[in-house]
């Protein structure tokens, strides 16, 4: 029989658990990250707990474990930092419920955090990837870290993926994908994800960024249905948006220009300049990016409000602080040392 | 009526450190620091002029400063000069038995605070002694106002920050987590050591307006990102406890003075690889805009720094900014005065019974040059095992006492494995269950992953 949450919430309460109680909601955390440690440390030293552990495995869980592959049947030397699986069967385990999980509907930050846990699996010289060609790719998928990286890109290419995440949006499938493509040459057979149409049928209506930036994606990684699908008119159409938007932030830069170039007596007022500047700069930043990746797969000339508004970025600075008022600190002094032996320091303990 | 700031928590090294600093800030600098004489004296001294007792009065010549501490705080008004006029007394004939002639002006300072009646006794005292120049008494009442003046000595003292000052903190929304860790932390502060470190982050911060406290586990890293979040609240920055940089975009107010602490800013045990990139494209972004009135905090394992700059693109700003390795505090390396410290501030500000303080006393030294020792260890040490140390033992609890804690430091984790062998099925998996989900769960969110899990599972460990 299991306790009740709320009773066994309260028994571990104070010694291994801490509650931060807030108007809204409330949190629960370990008391102190070495706690975290030496449940790591059970985990190591006791497979059936392990097998519970790999079987309920939630995202996080699935992303630390996924973490721990590289390190598959070693016994590190000092505290493991993440759940090492041991066995073939735990491996199977571990497969099987990325598969699951993966499918499920899950929030899009932890889809990216299993993908960017998988990109661990490939092997390393030093800090550098290896590149796919340069490995026995039929070696590699007989390992543990090319046995669940084939698990993980499989689950993301699954239809059912797609569905039970459909409000993801464009912008955030374009992010997925972009991980998954820079891992999908170490797996053999390539997987495709099946719904790459549908994907693409709702750029119409999606907001011009987000489209964009799944349409870069495409270009790059699926050149046939980026030719199926993008024409001319819908080239010409971003190109006409994007033209209009740095046009814009051009112009806005000319106040920009005298904002960045004045000396500031009062800090409120600079502070006004400051907060104008840094809208002006995400913005640009921003259009930048996506212009860069427009251009880039449309083939088109860049407009001339490109390269300006590209100047202006990087020369333009931030406006500089009025003139600092000097600056008192206390640091504590320290006494005489010579005196205070521990002996001495616990006198009045 | 008690003073505002409790100085009687700081014990007797603290307060000594405090005045230390006060009187370099009021006097001047060339105040000597407070040495020791064989039968225990402590006096400064200062030759010079300076604006004493008050800015439109100057006293000049040779001076003496004694300080006094005492652990006692009744509360009562008759109970608080109740010792001091015997143990001037004393004070009085050391100095006229080790100095030649005697110095132009005499202060006197205290931790508690004093009567006019008191205060009278000592100058009739003094007096009577032969003393003819200037004579002062700063008492805790008055040190506490020279902490107002002096806003940044308390910053070098975050363990004195009072509850005041803390909860003038935002106590809205994004902010729940923020009061959360407010309430957290406050709690923990009177233990707080200012160690080396603590007063390199500050300088850093304040050159920088960023920085990272790195080190390996239970090093401190929390606590000293905390005292020095809790040093700025109190001069009236908003604190924002962050867990990603697209949270600081979101409060970001030019005019508002506000410090982001991200605690394991890339990961609590190990690299987050999410969290590693999101920093490493945000950065360049959140850099230019920290200055005077915002700054960020960051603390890390080392293991888990090492990896992030290696993973992520965080490496291609060393080389810009000041680069993050331009930031970076090792934390770790104490003094054995500051670990003797630690130690101290945790079992006076904790409620362990006497005869535990005097086992402490006992083994202090061996406990402090430990190989194991850490910051967390000590608090662990002193929480769970000291705390379980009654009145009155025997000569043999006495001895299974000092093994234990001995057996504690050699393995600190043995005590928590033991205690959680001891647990039910449900408590072990809802620990598991936290374990799975990440560093910090949100309360329903753990309460519907427990009972899926209690739901499907047939058998526990």
């Amino acid at each position: 029989m299991y306790l009740p949450f709320r009773r066994c919430l309260r028994r571990l309460e104070h010694s291994f658990l801490r509650i931060d109680r807030a108007y809204t909601s409330s949190h629960i955390s370990f008391q102190h990250p070495s706690l975290r440690d030496m449940l790591l440390t059970i985990l190591q030293n006791n497979p059936k707990v392990r097998h519970q552990y790999i079987i309920h495995a939630s995202p996080d869980g699935l992303s630390s474990l996924i973490r721990g592959i590289p390190l598959f049947g070693q016994i590190p030397e000092d505290e493991a930092h993440m759940p090492i699986l041991g066995s073939e069967d735990e491996l199977n385990m571990l497969c099987k419920r990325i598969e699951i999980v993966v499918t499920e509907t899950i929030p899009h930050s932890k889809m990216e955090k299993i993908l960017s846990s998988a990109d661990v699996l490939i092997p390393r010289k030093g800090f550098r990837k290896i590149g796919p060609a340069e490995l026995d790719l039929v070696k590699f998928s007989k390992t543990p870290p090319g046995r669940v990286l084939e698990a993980t890109l499989n689950a993301i290419a699954e239809q059912e993926t797609y569905n039970n995440n459909a409000t993801y949006s464009l912008l955030s499938w374009a992010s997925i994908l972009q991980k998954f493509y820079s891992l999908v040459p170490y797996v053999l057979p390539i997987p495709r994800p099946t719904y790459l149409r549908l994907l693409v049928d709702r750029i119409e209506n999606a907001d011009t960024y987000h489209a964009i930036s799944l349409a870069g994606c495409l270009s790059a990684h699926e050149p046939l249905i980026f030719k199926q699908v993008f024409s001319h008119e819908l080239d010409r159409k971003w190109n006409d948006f994007i033209i209009s938007r740095l046009r814009e932030c051009c112009k806005q830069s000319e106040d920009i220009e005298d904002i960045s170039y004045m000396h500031y007596d009062s800090y409120e007022d600079y502070e006004i300049g400051l907060s104008a500047y840094d809208e002006w700069h995400d913005e640009a930043d921003e259009l930048l990016q996506l212009a860069d990746t427009f251009y880039s797969f449309s083939g088109l000339q860049e407009a001339n409000e490109f390269s300006d508004l590209q100047e202006l970025f990087d020369t333009l600075e931030s406006p500089s602080e009025p003139l600092e008022v000097p600056y008192e600190d206390y640091e504590a002094h320290h006494v005489c040392k010579d005196y205070w032996t521990i002996e001495r320091l616990f006198e009045d303990l | 009526m008690a003073v505002k700031y409790r100085l009687n928590t700081l014990g007797w090294y603290n307060f000594e450190m405090l005045v230390q600093t006060l009187l370099k800030a009021i006097i001047g600098p060339g105040v000597t620091s407070f040495g020791g004489t064989k039968d225990g004296g402590r006096d400064a001294t200062f030759e010079g002029e300076a604006p004493f007792p008050s800015k439109e009065t100057r006293w000049k010549g040779k001076w003496i400063f004694q300080v006094k501490y005492s652990g006692e705080e009744t509360g009562n008004e008759r109970d608080e000069g109740k010792w001091t006029p015997g143990t001037f007394k004393r004070e009085i004939e050391t100095i006229r038995k080790l100095r030649r002639e005697w110095p132009d002006n005499y202060v006197f300072i205290v931790n508690v605070r004093l009567t006019a009646t008191i205060r009278s006794k000592l100058r009739d005292l003094i007096s009577n002694a032969g003393f003819k120049g200037n004579f002062h008494c700063i008492d805790g009442h008055e040190v506490c106002e020279f902490l107002d003046i002096y806003p940044k000595i308390r910053r070098a003292f975050p363990q004195l920050i009072g509850l005041a000052d803390i909860e003038r903190i935002l106590n809205r929304d994004l902010y729940t987590r923020s009061e959360a860790f407010v309430s957290q932390w406050k709690v923990r502060l009177s233990k707080f050591v200012s160690v080396n470190q603590y007063f390199k982050a500050l300088e850093l911060i304040r050159r920088h307006h960023f920085v990272v406290l790195d080190g390996p586990p239970e090093a401190g890293k929390s606590f000293i990102g905390a005292a020095i979040t809790l040093a700025y609240a109190s001069e009236g920055f908003e604190i924002f406890s962050i867990q990603s940089p697209h949270e600081i975009f979101q409060v970001y107010n030019a005019r508002q003075k506000q410090l982001y602490f991200a605690d394991d800013a890339v990961g609590t045990i190990q690299f987050d690889p999410t969290l590693g990139n999101y920093w490493s494209r945000e950065l360049p972004n959140i850099l230019y805009k920290l200055d005077r009135k915002h700054k960020l905090i960051w603390t890390a394992r080392s293991y888990i720094l090492q990896e992030a700059v290696a993973e992520t693109k965080l490496r291609e700003h060393i080389d810009d900014f000041p680069g993050v390795y331009d930031v970076l505090i090792e934390i770790g390396d104490f003094t054995l005065l500051e670990k003797a410290l630690i130690l101290y501030n945790h079992v006076k500000n904790s409620k362990v019974s006497e005869e535990a303080r005097e086992l402490i006393k006992e083994r202090a030294q061996f406990i402090c040059t430990h190989p194991n020792y850490t910051p967390e260890r000590i608090r662990q040490l002193v929480e769970f095992v000291l705390s379980q140390i009654e009145e009155e033992l025997t000569s043999t609890e006495k001895q299974r006492w000092l093994e234990e804690i001995d057996r504690f430091l050699k393995n600190p984790s043995e005590r928590f494995q033991k205690a959680y062998e001891k647990l039910g099925s449900s408590e072990k998996t809802m620990l598991l269950t936290i374990l799975d989900l990440g560093t910090r769960v949100e309360e329903n969110k753990l309460k519907k992953e427990y009972e899926k899990r209690v739901s499907t599972i047939s058998e526990m460990p």
